[in-house]
């Protein structure tokens, strides 16, 4: 281990740690909002519904494939379909794709882990079914959910290293070239690593920051 | 679960390289005001990346020197390897240039342009590790790039000299990783072109790289670029390209800017054809 040498790593590796962060924080402001309300549409669906049956198969679709195959098949499924998207939005597009699929079942399970009771006491109160799920369900569904969304979204940034097959430069990318320029293996997965786990941790604290301030206000219902 | 299996055909499909996309030609190049080519930057010392994490390397100085004969911008494309030549028909750039040896399954897909580099084949072994030839490879351990012709040689040789590894060749996503692996005593032998391997050998004092060859089979490994099976004005063009830097004497000079020697002299004249 030569810690000058892991200093210029370091060096080199932050601006393509800023396009990890840039694409993480991105897929993440689209993937939680959208697989969240979607879990939340799905549990209150019909079961045959043809969006349910849909949403089904999204979920099915993201658990039984790797990521590697997801992120190759939009890779070179969008330009034969005539779309012509940015490296940085296809990145943002698999991302989003994969993570929303496992949100759409933690906000599922979470709003189906609400007891029975609550809906029929918010019936009892006059209160039709959407403006139960608002004020009711939603607000304690949302607290269960934030554990899982946290696993979540550290799985989303690790995901992000993936996206280095298609030749986006971004940390694990990066590393590599490094690697292969130096041929030298240890240190720079070292400062890799290290960078990876800075970045999540900052996340994981900014999310916990958030449950915290949640869980003392009540929850969304006390704005109310 | 009938559209996972839709979309994993379809991407086989397009991985196959079935000609979809539309080629470009020599004069859309010229139009574009660009020439793109694939590579991916992990191949000292014909691409690999400086520490201001810009490309540099044989091909780059090639391509750059390529794209201003046409009076066009050199744009490299760090792609992954693996798929370089699906990339390669989805239209990502115009050709590759990037170290890749001619081969008869290569062949298949893409035209070659005329040899610009040497591509025999070697093995990289740690200097004390006793192997000195390919038959005293026999019960260890060995590797190959992924997607690279060497594992098929490894595999024709073994079974030709009766040699018998441990295990299956294991390949590795860069060579990096393998010298690693190397060093780490996961394998005994690594093999990919001879210079690629000298280069790693000049890095790490422990390591040697030994020629070796089945009774001159493979003799004549070339690397060439790679374009299209449509696109052959773009060739025809690089074609000659190479011969001007070869009669110029700039191709030599390349060569022992980033080599260390040159190899021109061996270089045929004719794109490998099967």
């Amino acid at each position: 281990m030569d810690p000058v040498f892991m200093a210029q790593v370091m060096v080199r590796l932050l601006p393509p740690l800023g396009l990890t962060m840039l694409i993480s924080v991105t897929a993440l402001a689209i993937a939680t909002p959208l697989g969240l309300a979607l879990g939340a549409f799905r549990a209150e669906a019909r079961p045959g519904h043809w969006a349910a049956r849909l949403i089904d198969a999204w979920v099915f679709f993201v658990r039984g494939t790797p990521i590697l195959v997801q992120i190759f098949a939009i890779y070179f499924l969008l330009p034969k379909a005539g779309l012509d998207v940015p490296l940085f939005w296809m990145g943002v597009i698999a991302l989003v794709f994969n993570s929303a699929g496992y949100q759409i079942e933690i906000g599922r399970a979470a709003v189906q882990s609400v007891h029975k009771g609550q809906w029929e006491a918010a019936t009892a109160l006059g209160f039709d079914r959407p403006a139960t799920l608002r004020q009711f369900i939603l607000p304690q569904a949302a607290r269960r959910m934030m554990g899982p969304v946290m696993n979540e979204l550290s799985q989303l940034i690790k995901a992000s290293s993936v996206l280095s097959i298609i030749t986006l430069f971004e940390l694990h990318k990066a590393a590599e070239a490094i690697i292969s320029a130096n041929l030298r293996f240890s240190e720079v997965l070292v400062v890799e690593g290290f960078l990876y786990f800075v970045f999540i941790y900052g996340i994981s604290l900014i999310a916990g920051l958030m449950e915290r301030q949640m869980a003392s206000s009540g929850g969304l219902a006390s704005s109310r | 679960m009938k559209l996972t299996l839709k979309l994993l055909f379809t991407t086989a499909v397009a991985l196959a390289g079935a000609s979809m996309a539309q080629a470009e030609s020599l004069a859309d190049v010229k139009a574009k005001g660009e020439l793109k080519f694939g590579l991916e930057a992990q191949y000292r010392p014909f691409e690999f990346r400086d520490e201001n994490n810009e490309i540099i390397g044989y091909d780059i100085d090639l391509g750059g020197a390529f794209a201003e004969s046409l009076g066009v911008k050199a744009v490299p494309v760090d792609t992954n390897w693996g798929t370089v030549l699906a990339s390669l028909y989805s239209g990502e750039f115009d050709m590759v240039l990037g170290g890749m040896t001619a081969t008869e399954k290569r062949f298949e897909k893409v035209n070659f342009s005329v040899p610009y580099m040497d591509a025999a084949t070697g093995l990289l072994v740690l200097k004390d590790g006793g192997i000195t030839d390919f038959a005293s490879l026999a019960g260890k351990a060995v590797g190959a790039g992924a997607g690279t012709p060497q594992i098929g040689m490894l595999t024709d040789c073994a079974t030709e000299k009766g040699v018998a590894f441990d295990g299956d060749i294991q390949t590795f996503d860069n060579d990096a990783l393998a010298y690693e692996a190397l060093a780490t005593g996961r394998v005994a032998g690594y093999s990919s072109t001879i210079v690629s391997l000298l280069e790693a050998a000049k890095a790490n004092p422990d390591l040697m790289a030994i020629g070796w060859n089945c009774d001159g089979k493979f003799g004549g490994e070339w690397t060439s670029a790679a374009f299209t099976k449509e696109n052959d004005s773009l060739r025809v063009a690089f074609d000659d390209f190479i011969a001007g830097m070869k009669a110029s004497g700039k191709l030599e000079e390349l060569q022992i800017k980033w080599f260390g020697q040159s190899f021109v002299a061996a270089l045929p004249d004719v794109a490998p054809t099967w």
